[in-house]
């Protein structure tokens, strides 16, 4: 009698400990809520510009070695805690074959004169909705912004089967609390 | 009992610093939203008139019927449009061809086997005028001359492979002709191929009765 009490008491602590860390664990609502000592601070970012990077009016078609197609997109920091860009995932549709024939490089741009781009990703469309994990250069602190440039290119080689197609993708961009590599 | 309890405590531990030490940071997530990205087209239409119809292909624009050495056919032309999203800047012409025996053999066909080397019978098959136009080029395609810009360039010439002053299908199809200025190149964007091929007086009877189907490969690049 004594051991079952003993086995219900220890099943049931982890049993609360292991919801506890798959709680904590779970993907980010749009503000990630972490308390500190007895302060609730937030991680929460926003993207600038808030429309999409890349479209057709603007950039043309694209076509074997056609000329590269480059854009900023500002991480901000709108939360309370410091930040790192930590992954990049996109998610298409469309004619998403297309994505095997598209380019793309993700730069973290440096913040003063001179200072060295940090490249983040360089591989075809279609590689980054398989998710990429990165190592973002800066910590981001609250208020202050970190720019991606995102260059996308058709390469020379790319053949005709990609004539006529058509695809949309969502680029999702994480960063991680704490910032520390 | 005991031994039990404490086996599934240190599992349950194992598992906990396992899973701390995979997810060891909070993330948030934010996402650019309805990029989209197009290939453009190069869609390639030929037609008998500059007025169309337009298709992707079209047939018996070289006939000769019931050939012998020395028939010529008539002036025949091919007009060729891009309807694709994209423009092109230059056009290359070639060709293939196969033979087709005829059926019975005729005793007087001394090559029952042309079809099986084509190449011989295209050597026969000559082109005795070629011009490729538009708006702002007039090329002769035995020369390499422009006559509107006064150029003369090579990859605008079939070479004479076997240097008897004459041009065959067959050299056609070994020197493509090149980086011709595309269609989209000029105002009305249409760009025309005229040619005449005559089969030569020299081809001997092992082509009697065998059939050559030329076919024309108009090709638009960016």
């Amino acid at each position: 009698m004594k051991h079952k009490q003993i086995f219900t008491s220890a099943f049931t602590i982890m049993l609360v400990l292991s919801l506890v860390m798959f709680m904590a664990n779970q993907p980010p609502a749009s503000v990630h809520a972490i308390f500190l000592g007895k302060n609730e601070k937030n991680l929460d970012i926003e993207l600038s510009p808030p429309e999409p990077l890349f479209y057709p009016k603007k950039d043309g078609y694209f076509y074997p070695g056609s000329p590269k197609i480059t854009e900023n997109l500002e991480v901000i920091n709108v939360g309370d805690v410091p930040f790192r860009i930590c992954r990049f995932n996109a998610t298409s549709n469309g004619n998403i074959r297309l994505a095997d024939g598209l380019e793309m490089e993700i730069l973290e741009l440096g913040k003063g004169k001179g200072e060295k781009p940090n490249l983040l990703y360089n591989g075809t469309l279609s590689s980054l909705t398989e998710g990429m994990e990165v190592n973002g250069k800066s910590a981001v602190p609250q208020g202050k912004s970190v720019a991606l440039q995102f260059t996308v290119w058709m390469p020379e080689t790319a053949g005709s089967e990609y004539q006529g197609l058509n695809m949309t993708a969502d680029i999702a961009v994480t960063v991680r609390f704490p910032p520390a590599k | 009992m005991k031994r039990t309890l404490t086996a599934i405590v240190l599992i349950g531990i194992v598992a906990m610093l396992a899973g701390a030490g995979t997810y060891s940071y909070f993330s948030d997530t934010g996402t650019s939203t309805g990029n989209t990205f197009t290939a453009g087209t190069l869609d390639l239409k030929v037609s008998h008139s500059s007025l169309g119809p337009w298709t992707d292909g079209v047939t018996g624009t070289w006939t000769l019927s019931n050939m012998k050495p020395g028939d010529e056919t008539p002036t025949a032309s091919v007009f060729f449009k891009n309807f694709g999203s994209l423009a092109s800047s230059t056009t290359e012409i070639t060709c293939s061809y196969t033979v087709t025996e005829e059926t019975p053999q005729t005793e007087a066909d001394t090559d029952p086997n042309t079809d099986e080397h084509p190449d011989e019978m295209a050597k026969h098959m000559m082109i005795t005028m070629m011009f490729y136009k538009n708006d702002h080029v007039n090329i002769n395609g035995l020369t390499g001359y422009d006559s509107y810009s006064g150029l003369t360039k090579d990859d605008w010439k079939i070479n004479d492979a076997n240097g008897d002053g004459k041009i065959s299908l067959y050299e056609l199809k070994l020197d493509p002709l090149i980086n011709l200025p595309s269609p989209d190149t000029q105002p009305n964007k249409i760009s025309q191929l005229d040619m005449r091929i005559k089969f030569d007086e020299n081809a001997g009877n092992d082509f009697q009765g065998d059939a050559f189907d030329l076919t024309m490969i108009f090709t638009l690049k960016q």
